[in-house]
């Protein structure tokens, strides 16, 4: 695992939070949680991760869409997955 | 952004874009509250479910607007489905919604009869399903959308579940059976079991989802159930379009009338689209069977439409089917108007169906109000596209429905229609048509020969010409191949000539019916004279011998600068074109 892989599904995370909640302006950090967006609650936090799986063709349990409370851990989840 | 949205709702291709894109456009529509008052129908929606309904309600407002409803949407809290309704104190009563959509789903049976009871146990569990239900009905007194019982995702009972007492899929469908029978009239069901056929049972149940979120379908089922709602809230509503105007050569059958006559067109069993036509007309036959009102709008001249309705023996519609017969060349918005006046609708009642992209466009552009499909590609889908759009929804079948088809059964005439001309100008611009000028080779001579021979109404006089005439060097032929920017129409006139002492006699000129109304009689006449220029002559001749189909030309010739000299039983021109003829915004390719 590669930095710039990180970066790579980093960049990617916010062009679909950017999409989902229709705000150019997001900029996502591994630190990046729910106290940051006002929109992300659960019922977005499921569309997000719908969206993840369409664009990086993986297929997530449901235990871990539940499990993943910040955008550092979506990046660490995706990369276990070996998407990039 | 409104444009974006505009975009969408005018797309026939809607229901193919990605869920999360709708999702996103309906997120966008809400933040224009403006945008959604002007829908031509405002209406408070209550929404209630024993499942997870925010997906939905945050993609409605949406899918109401493209039905032209703009929605003001209460969503009651989670699992207060039946409560809300029987406490009049709820924010439910609160809110006096005009149509309410009750979303129930397989979970909230309770009564489930066990693997082979008898007759009578299953009666008497699906009457005390249906009482709970009976109640809340009575407690709502405006329209009720209502969801029938889903198939559960699961079968283990196998084949018996859905076949047999004590399956939960046999207990879902006899409920829903028994439901629609007890149902009182304020109720309209939607066919659960058929949603999710449609989409495919895979596709429609989410097992991962309904854990997650409680909501037991995929996202991508929402727009099409989201859709099924807005569909019979307008039926609800009273505002379900009633009246169905169709267009005749290429939509009823196949080819055009007035070019090949009744022995030839395309209906019957001897050819696949024939087969299609039929069982489009078929199709079409049950709408009115149900209290559909037909009408017919079609260019052609009033005898050659009806012809076939007369003559032919596969046509399944007959001309009682008809309440309005609009057979003229005038343009098909203004037709619509007429037909909407004197049928005593509102064009927005009305769903027109052409296989005319030109056609269809034209009338999108002049009436908004109207539904429209545009037919194309393959005759065999025709059924299915219309059967798709579901324009006119009942879930009901009244009796002042079966009525209402008699009521109009008098066929009447159509009056002459006068279209604003800077309209049709600018839509015929729009349309950027071109032709290429072409002469006879040995790919397109037989095509040629067929045109002249075939071609019934603008044609001047009887004479053909075999390939070889047509080929050879002695005459000038050319052929106009039209195109424009919905279209390729490929040959569609001809013009046979021979110069004569200073003359340039037109020994035949024919134009397909395809093309009539765009102009393009004269724009030929423009290349015609061009041509005489070219060759020194100083006039041009036609004989042009009147017959029962092309009786209009006596009209159209003066226009072009022709007139009648009796000495001669000719027609004679100058060479250059009246300077006054009606632009065709036609470019030379």
């Amino acid at each position: 695992m590669t930095i710039s892989s990180q970066d790579r599904i980093l960049k990617h995370l916010t062009i679909i939070f950017r999409e989902i909640f229709d705000d150019d302006d997001i900029v996502l950090t591994l630190e990046s949680t729910a106290d940051d967006i006002e929109e992300w609650d659960s019922l977005n936090q499921i569309k997000i991760i719908l969206e993840c799986e369409k664009f990086f063709q993986v297929k997530l349990k449901a235990r871990d869409i539940r499990s993943l409370n910040n955008v550092g851990e979506m990046v660490d989840h995706l990369m276990r997955l070996r998407v990039y | 952004m409104k444009e974006e949205i505009h975009t969408a709702l005018t797309d026939s291709e809607f229901f193919s874009r990605p869920v999360s894109e709708l999702q996103r456009l309906a997120k966008r529509l809400v933040k224009s509250p403006d945008l959604i008052g002007r829908a031509p129908v405002q209406c408070r929606i209550a929404v209630l479910s024993s499942f997870t309904t925010d997906y939905l309600v945050e993609l409605l407002p949406l899918i109401l607007m493209r039905q032209g409803i703009g929605g003001v949407i209460y969503q009651a809290p989670y699992g207060a489905m039946i409560t809300e309704i029987l406490d009049f104190e709820s924010g439910y009563h609160s809110f006096k919604p005009q149509v309410t959509f009750i979303l129930p789903s397989h979970r909230d049976l309770d009564h489930q009869p066990a693997i082979g009871a008898p007759a009578q146990a299953v009666q008497a569990a699906i009457q005390s399903e249906l009482e709970i239900w009976n109640r809340v009905w009575q407690h709502i007194q405006t329209p009720i959308v209502q969801l029938t019982f889903d198939p559960p995702p699961f079968r283990p009972l196998g084949e018996a579940d859905g076949l047999s007492a004590g399956g939960l899929l046999h207990h879902v469908r006899a409920i829903n059976l028994n439901m629609s029978d007890d149902a009182p009239n304020h109720v309209c069901l939607i066919d659960a079991e058929n949603l999710a056929s449609r989409i495919g049972l895979d596709d429609w149940h989410d097992n991962r989802l309904y854990r997650l979120t409680k909501q037991p379908f995929a996202m991508a089922a929402l727009p099409v159930l989201a859709d099924s709602l807005a569909t019979s809230a307008v039926a609800a509503l009273g505002r379900s379009r009633k009246v169905l105007v169709m267009d005749l050569d290429g939509t009823l059958w196949g080819g055009a009338v007035g070019d090949v006559g009744v022995e030839g067109i395309e209906l019957g069993q001897d050819t696949p689209d024939g087969e299609s036509f039929i069982a489009f007309q078929a199709y079409i036959k049950s709408l009115k069977g149900r209290g559909v009102i037909l009408a017919v709008c079609s260019k052609n001249q009033e005898d050659s439409a009806r012809a076939p309705f007369l003559q032919h023996p596969e046509m399944v519609l007959q001309l009682d089917d008809i309440s309005y017969f609009a057979a003229n060349f005038d343009d098909k918005a203004q037709n619509i108007r007429t037909i909407a006046r004197r049928l005593n609708v509102d064009t927005s009642a009305i769903l027109f169906i052409d296989d005319s992209p030109v056609e269809s466009a034209w009338v999108r552009k002049m009436l908004p109000e109207v539904q429209v499909l545009h037919l194309s590609g393959d005759p065999a889908e025709f059924t299915a596209r219309l059967d798709a759009l579901q324009p006119f929804p009942t879930s009901r079948l009244t009796e002042e429905d079966l009525a209402r088809s008699a009521s109009y059964g008098a066929v009447l005439q159509t009056s002459k229609g006068i279209a604003n001309s800077d309209d049709i100008d600018s839509f015929l611009r729009d349309l950027a048509p071109q032709v290429t000028i072409e002469s006879a080779t040995e790919e397109t001579v037989d095509r040629l020969t067929q045109l002249i021979a075939k071609t019934n109404q603008f044609k001047m006089n009887r004479r053909t010409f075999s390939p070889s005439e047509l080929m050879a060097d002695h005459g000038h032929v050319v052929a106009i191949r039209f195109k424009d920017r919905l279209q390729d129409y490929g040959i569609v006139a001809v013009v046979v000539m021979q110069i004569q002492d200073e003359s340039l006699v037109i020994q035949n000129w024919v134009m397909s019916c395809r093309v009539f109304s765009r102009r393009l009689e004269y724009f030929t006449r423009s290349i015609i004279g061009n041509i005489a220029f070219k060759a020194h002559a100083k006039s041009l001749q036609l004989v042009y011998t009147e017959s029962k189909k092309n009786k209009f030309l006596g009209d159209v010739l003066p226009l072009m600068g022709f007139s009648y000299v009796e000495e001669k039983d000719i027609f004679e021109s100058m060479a250059t074109a009246p300077i006054d003829m009606l632009d065709s915004f036609i470019t030379l390719d």
